[in-house]
């Protein structure tokens, strides 16, 4: 068990770190008006990771669930970005790939169940989180995800604004649509799997979101103010659950809630 | 490398949906031209495949000289391209500045950052139609005629030898409209570019006296206003236009998606 000072310090490094990732990655998931592409991560996490849990519990194949999680995500992300490209509204787009991961789901969760009695168990935890307040694991895990993500996003972020805004006229202009398509949708679905095995897909999907539709409220400073309503929103919400010594999913998933509405009641009255 | 903008014989579909069937065309340098018919006809359909994102299923399209599909980069070197506003996101949040430079950080790696070069670059082709000093305002906060007028400087820094607009004056009044005109004849004239727009409604350009393409799903007419906006070949084109005591009544706009 660690002291406490390394506790504190452990668990805001966490915190800090996932809101440095959410912070980087949230823009981009707003500008491509690509919010209800989280549920496309939502289902398709659920479904990697019960992948996962049946490798790893019930045909004895050492994969870890965090891995499967993420290759289903991006699987996913792909074939939705595909669809997309194809002409299909985004919104019939995820309708398409949350009906395949969720059969996925279906089935697996019928396997998983009857073959190990705690299969489920740790299947629900990727859905609400562990009640874990920061692990060596999660710093890892967010770290190596901000480390990929960041630079990423930062250095083609004029492209993924030139591809939301204009695809048509972009693709024209010889910049290759299709490739930025797949390269955000899967750098969003690693930042959502390094998210979810801390916070659960439920509150991971929201948590995303939040900064970047705080942030589209100050067009020109975007960034600054995704990473600055992030890094509160995390370390906020992780103080709040160690203090009430709930699991962080609890105290993010509060934040967030508060901040979105927050927002919703002052563009209400703007 | 000739002169010519040329359609032969060219069917256009989507998947197994014929669009547009046996479309010949010539356009010689310098030419203004206009794409014109009702919604659906297949204008957009035309400048889709003028500029490369659609493969004609039969016949042959040629932009001076190459084939705007397989020769898709050297023609995209040539082309400018305006979309249809309706078809840009305006949720984005995006400057002028960043809009415009588009078209020339499109052409160089990433990453594509506004140096001082682009920034001036950019000041130039937004002075050539007309809205300098607006660099630093959002796209968002303009008005659809800034908007359109935006779009054409990104073509515009792309130095097009031609320019392709896709109803460049759908949902604005009168006096929008006629700003775009000129703003096109005024590029037409000083920098030398050849243009092709399509429109609804051609009364705007009544001031550039372009060569019509008349089509509805086929070829109906080329050639100028006065030989090709005639009753008899109207009626055909638009088969359910509004007459009023003889006179045929166009001009209407796209609904927004």
């Amino acid at each position: 068990m660690l002291p406490t000072d390394q506790v504190t310090l452990m668990l805001y490094g966490v915190a800090a770190l996932a809101g440095l990732l959410v912070g980087g990655v949230s823009p981009s998931l707003v500008i491509s008006r690509s919010v209800t592409f989280a549920l496309t991560l939502l289902h398709s996490l659920l479904a990697g990771a019960l992948i996962g849990v049946y490798l790893e519990d019930v045909a004895g194949v050492p994969v870890p669930p965090v891995f499967t999680a993420v290759a289903f995500a991006i699987a996913a992300s792909i074939l939705t970005a595909e669809a997309v490209t194809r002409g299909f509204p985004e919104d019939v787009a995820v309708a398409l790939s949350v009906a395949f991961s969720t059969t996925v789901t279906i089935v697996l969760t019928y396997v998983v169940s009857v073959s190990t009695p705690t299969g489920m168990a740790k299947a629900m935890s990727y859905v609400f989180g562990t009640s874990a307040i920061a692990t060596v694991g999660d710093a890892i895990r967010l770290g190596g995800a901000f480390a990929i993500i960041a630079p990423l996003t930062h250095l083609l972020w004029y492209e993924h604004k030139y591809v939301s805004f204009d695809p048509e006229g972009a693709e024209v202009m010889g910049v290759r649509v299709r490739v930025y398509r797949y390269l955000f949708y899967s750098l969003i679905a690693i930042a959502s799997g390094a998210l979810s095995m801390s916070l659960g897909v439920l509150i991971a999907h929201v948590a995303i979101s939040t900064p970047g539709l705080v942030a589209s409220m100050k067009a020109r400073k975007m960034f600054l103010t995704s990473y600055t309503v992030s890094l509160l929103m995390f370390l906020g919400g992780y103080s709040i659950a160690y203090v009430a010594n709930l699991p962080p999913s609890a105290g993010v998933g509060a934040l967030s809630v508060a901040i979105s509405a927050g927002v919703m009641a002052v563009m209400r009255r703007a | 490398m000739n002169d010519t903008v040329r359609a032969e014989s060219v069917t256009l579909a989507y998947g197994s949906r014929v669009v547009l069937e046996d479309v010949t065309f010539e356009l010689r340098s310098p030419f203004i031209a206009l794409l014109m018919g009702p919604n659906g006809a297949g204008k957009t359909t035309l400048i889709r495949a003028i500029v490369g994102i659609l493969r004609p299923i039969r016949g042959r399209l040629s932009i001076y000289g190459m084939d705007p599909y397989e020769d898709r980069a050297r023609v995209r070197g040539l082309v400018g391209y305006v979309p249809q506003i309706l078809n840009v996101s305006r949720n984005v949040p995006i400057t002028v500045e960043e809009v415009v430079a588009m078209g020339l950080l499109s052409k160089l790696p990433p990453p594509r950052l506004i140096t001082r070069e682009v920034g001036e670059a950019v000041r130039k082709a937004l002075s050539l139609v007309g809205l300098e000093g607006l660099e630093n305002r959002l796209f968002s906060e303009l008005s659809g005629g800034q908007q359109q007028r935006v779009l054409i400087a990104r073509a515009l820094l792309r130095k097009p030898r031609l320019l392709v607009l896709d109803e460049p004056y759908s949902m604005l009044d009168f006096k929008s409209k006629c700003e775009i005109v000129n703003t096109l004849k005024r590029i037409h004239e000083e920098l030398g570019t050849d243009i092709i727009m399509s429109a609804h409604d051609v009364s705007p350009c009544a001031l550039i006296d372009p060569v019509v393409i008349l089509i509805n799903r086929k070829v109906f007419a080329v050639g100028k206003i006065r030989d090709v906006l005639r009753p008899e070949i109207l009626r055909k084109a638009y088969p359910d236009v509004t007459e009023v005591e003889g006179m045929i009544i166009l001009g209407e706009d796209h609904a927004p998606h």
